[in-house]
């Protein structure tokens, strides 16, 4: 079966590039919203394997988003978190909160598709 | 009584200042109402503007940058985008921003070959000649804009125009001309030698931000600022300092905490560096300061870097009139595990907070 | 003449006098508020988000959010306050005393425990009976301050006692916060280092749609009492504010959205618990303090519409509010009388407190009495119709020129109810408004005066409420003295 993967970006040209990328790398079905809201929906109805998220988009934040996801007990849905800051108290809120990985923008597409593989193989 | 016969005649005074009155309010809210229908008309113009450039613009972008990315199995024609963005460039030049936007903007998500690809497109669309002809503007904000968009495209060629705004009357300018040479000048804080006002806050954030992105053999020697006329650049030197961990400055902030006004900022930093150097210096001062800043910064210093011996310390500190001096004191007597009787309820109300690890 | 006719002359002028003033005043301010505006749309474009929120060097803040029985929504609106966008904050709630199950439910869905705390009481409030800090990382940023119960003032002075932080951002609970809010009230303060204050602007959230305590849509209130707020909301904050901030002359920093320098504010005294116009009377006293200290400082506003709140929508709520506001604005002009146009306090003592004296304290009262005498000369039988009729054209005319240039003013800058529709509703809520709307917000501001020379009664009731037995005998008996 075909692992499923969210990308959750504002920036369109970022989210289609991400997706465009790890289709490409052939990692899975890759999904994106643009939106917090639209993504919670979606979590909701499917079963992701990964969500890539950024912290900073309108309605729900990557934070909240990745609290929603822990709360209802989806354990196993690896999760990356994109964020122009990276600060140590964000990077640390974000760990305690269960984020899998964290990529400080300005990242680089290979490094994001080389991370993806890793954990989707360790999973 | 106001009569009525007063006001059949013409040269009532009241009637025509109020007559009058009422003429220029009319006129205004005409006025006003039409600035709102004008403002309402061009934004709807651009508005269908953008709808029908903008995805464009977008697709045309993230094919170009999915392209650097992705090494083989793309079909896609690098040139072709670049004759559509060309084109559409030239209709005017709010497109031409929009597409210099959209440049920053991915530019700045991006590290590695999507960045220089974008370089390059900015390059390629020659649109540094729109940023130049920002500098050339009369208005400040435009100009201001044109540096920084020269700065986030990395142009280096060009630092020297800036410093002519370095004496600007505006001070988002003046600002914007120190961030660009920060950013573009070989020598990040040359322009700290003629700095002549004080150092916002915000401006610090902002330096501060830049030189994160520079490797660290680029970065100026920050104790060349420590005698600096303006405090602010003093302290954001300091501060630079701890940020970049330069533990080979420790000496030279201990020659700065012998003259220095502002001790207790230096001494947070010598505590940040874990500075065991300054130990002697910091007891000294102690007992000499009669500063609350400077007792509690060398109380949090001793509280990080002490041992048992600051015992006598705290015993001579936690009588002090000063509440956050007691409070400090006994913050770090915690911190040493310093064994006291405590005698009062409010020392043991201290120790209290100070033992939780939920507090911090 | 007899003595009835010079009399009815003075009146005359008086009144003529009266209104070019504040005709002029207005125009004045609106062409400063204009400029103001312009400015600083011209400067946020040139900023960057990432600037600051990516920053270690942002100056600290504490959210300080007083509560009172509201057990039905505070967990919601704690996790809208956890989940802005800045990086240096923390968040105080202080439970005012709260008869419902406020605490328990925060102390569940937070994971709270109790933690010994040591405040300082810098300024001195109820007693504090514990502090709570949750044991799940994730919400650290959180402290619950509960108190025994004495009023919003004394709520919100014991969350600055518990702060330790360099800024304070006094809010009302259940005002929707946007994201950014916290990024851009703190600009001003790192720019420039004689802020002391800055304000942020309220906009009116009835029928938006608010989800998880975030503002999804916005959208024009379906009531028209709350649409007439929504144009008088922008009017003050667009216009007046504006202006009044470039001007250096804020009085008044709006409750629901404040950040103040916490270190001045403890110097001041806090906000004083013994009016109900508490945001006012705090910028009024550190304004003084500040002046009579010899130090330059700023009172700033931000025109970004960056706090959302509930309008009352029905008209008992709206009076009893704006009753308040009446007797707060009167208490705080009562207690600070020695501005009132002394050059030592420069704009605030020649211009700012006159102005809030004649036109926003006095304008109510005039046009009440106005009305009376217009009664009055009706029974009489002496109305002088063209005089009469021209006059009010005059004032509707003046009334529209503000609300266009207020509706000009948001059409430059922030631009929220977006479609014609919407643009037309709020213009014909501009025309309607001197009719329905203003008669409704000059009665309740007559009343609110009314209640004050009942005076002591009201006093005394408010107090009462929310004293300890100890403090209690102390106020009563001020209240007998006074009686006497």
């Amino acid at each position: 079966m075909e692992k499923k993967i969210l990308v959750c970006e504002d920036d369109e040209v970022l989210g289609s590039m991400i997706k465009f990328k790890l289709g490409k790398d052939q990692l899975g079905l890759i999904e994106s919203v643009n939106n917090g809201k639209d993504a919670k929906e979606a979590i909701e109805t499917n079963d992701y394997s990964l969500i890539i998220s950024d912290i900073h988009m309108p309605f729900i934040s990557g934070l909240q988003l990745l609290e929603h996801v822990r709360a209802h007990q989806k354990k196993n849905t690896s999760f990356i978190i994109l964020s122009a800051e990276g600060l140590e108290s964000t990077v640390l809120e974000a760990f305690d909160l269960g984020v899998t990985d964290f990529l400080t923008k300005p990242f680089s597409p290979g490094e994001l598709s080389m991370r993806v593989k890793r954990l989707l193989q360790a999973a | 009584m106001i009569s009525r016969l007063q006001f059949l005649e013409d040269q009532d005074p009241k009637m025509i200042f109020i007559f009058g009155v009422t003429v220029v309010l009319t006129g205004l809210i005409i006025f006003f109402l039409s600035l709102i229908i004008i403002s309402k008309i061009s934004r709807t113009r651009d508005r269908r503007l953008k709808r029908k450039y903008w995805p464009y613009i977008k697709e045309h972008l993230a094919m170009i940058a999915i392209q650097s990315v992705v090494n083989e199995g793309v079909k896609y024609d690098y040139r072709r985008s670049l004759r559509f963005l060309m084109q559409i460039r030239n209709r005017s030049r709010k497109i031409a921003q929009w597409v210099l936007d959209e440049i920053m903007k991915q530019k700045a998500n991006l590290t590695g070959e999507a960045n220089k690809t974008m370089l390059k497109v900015y390059r390629d669309l020659n649109l540094k000649t729109y940023s130049l002809r920002k500098l050339k503007s009369f208005n400040s904000n435009t100009v201001a804009r044109g540096i920084y968009e020269l700065e986030s495209m990395e142009q280096r060629d060009v630092f020297s125009k800036f410093y002519k705004f370095l004496g600007s009357k505006n001070t988002d300018l003046r600002m914007a001309a120190r961030l660009g040479l920060t950013s573009l000048a070989p020598n990040p804080l040359s322009f700290l030698d003629h700095l002549k006002e004080e150092l916002s806050e915000w401006e610090q954030m902002s330096i501060y931000n830049r030189l994160r992105s520079k490797h660290k053999d680029q970065l100026p020697d920050f104790s060349k600022f420590y005698y600096h006329e303006q405090p602010s650049a003093v302290a954001f030197c300091v501060e630079m300092t701890v940020r970049f961990n330069y533990f080979e400055l420790i000496p030279q902030l201990i020659e700065l905490l012998k003259t220095t006004k502002n001790r207790s900022m230096v001494i947070d930093a010598l505590k940040e560096l874990e500075a065991f150097q300054a130990l002697p210096y910091v007891k000294r001062l102690i007992h000499k300061s009669n500063n609350p800043q400077t007792i509690i910064s060398c109380l949090n210093f001793l509280a990080h870097i002490g041992d048992e011996s600051c015992r006598s310390i705290f015993e001579t500190f936690i009588e002090h009139k000063n509440f956050e001096v007691r409070m400090a004191a006994v913050g770090m007597a915690a911190k040493l595990n310093i064994e006291f009787e405590s005698s009062s309820e409010e020392l043991e109300s201290m120790l209290l907070h100070h033992q939780n690890e939920l507090i911090s | 003449m007899n003595i009835w006719t010079i009399l009815t002359h003075i009146v005359d002028f008086f009144v003529l006098g009266f209104s070019v003033s504040l005709t002029i005043c207005y125009l004045f301010l609106s062409c400063v508020s204009f400029f103001a505006i312009r400015k600083y749309m011209r400067r946020r474009s040139l900023y960057r988000v990432n600037d600051i929120i990516s920053s270690p060097m942002a100056p600290s803040v504490s959210l300080i959010a007083p509560a009172y029985n509201e057990g039905m929504t505070i967990v919601e609106n704690i996790r809208s306050m956890l989940s802005l966008e800045y990086n240096n904050y923390d968040v105080i709630v202080v439970n005012d005393g709260s008869k419902d199950d406020t605490l328990e439910k925060v102390i569940k869905a937070f994971d709270l425990i109790q933690v010994p705390l040591h405040v300082n009481a810098k300024v001195s409030t109820q007693e504090i009976v514990s502090v709570y800090k949750s044991q799940n990382r994730s919400f650290k940023k959180l402290t619950i301050v509960n108190k025994v119960n004495g009023g919003k003032a004394d709520a919100l002075n014991a969350g600055i006692n518990v702060s330790s932080s360099r800024l304070v951002a006094c809010i009302d609970v259940d005002c929707v916060l946007e994201n950014d809010a916290l990024q851009r009230m703190v600009k001003p303060f790192m720019e420039d280092s004689s802020v002391i204050a800055s304000g942020g602007v309220v906009r009116i959230a009835n029928s938006c749609e608010i989800e998880h305590g975030k503002l999804i849509n916005v959208n024009l209130p379906k009531n028209m009492l709350a649409r007439f707020q929504v144009l008088e909301y922008l009017r003050a904050f667009l216009l007046s504010r504006m202006a009044w901030a470039r001007l250096n002359g804020l009085l008044l920093i709006s409750g629901a959205f404040g950040l103040f320098d916490r270190k001045l504010i403890l110097k001041a005294g806090g906000y004083s618990t013994d009016t109900v116009g508490e945001d006012m009377e705090l910028v009024v006293r550190m304004r003084s303090m500040m002046t009579r200290a010899g130090k330059k400082f700023r009172v700033t506003m931000i025109p970004d519409p960056l706090c959302w709140t509930e309008a009352p929508s029905t008209n008992k709520v709206f009076e009893k509010q704006r009753n308040r506001w009446a007797r707060g604005t009167y208490e705080v002009l009562q207690k600070h009388t020695y501005l009132f146009f002394n050059s030592k306090y420069k704009i605030t003592g020649l211009f700012g407190y006159p102005f809030w004296f004649f036109f926003e304290w006095m304008a109510p009262l005039l046009e009440f009495c106005g009305a009376v005498y217009f009664i009055f000369l009706l029974f009489t039988g002496s109305v002088s119709w063209t005089y009469f009729l021209s006059l009010l054209v005059m004032f509707y005319c003046f009334s529209i020129f503000i609300s266009s240039f207020t509706l000009y003013a948001e059409e430059i800058s922030f631009y929220k109810y977006k479609g014609v529709k919407d643009q037309l509703r709020l213009l014909a809520a501009a025309l309607l408004e001197p009719f329905i709307y203003h008669p409704r917000v000059v009665w309740a501001s007559v009343k609110g005066n009314i209640d004050i020379l009942k005076g002591v009664k009201s006093w005394g009731e408010m107090t009462r409420s929310g004293f300890s037995s100890k403090t209690k005998v102390a106020e009563l008996k001020k209240v007998t003295t006074i009686s006497n």
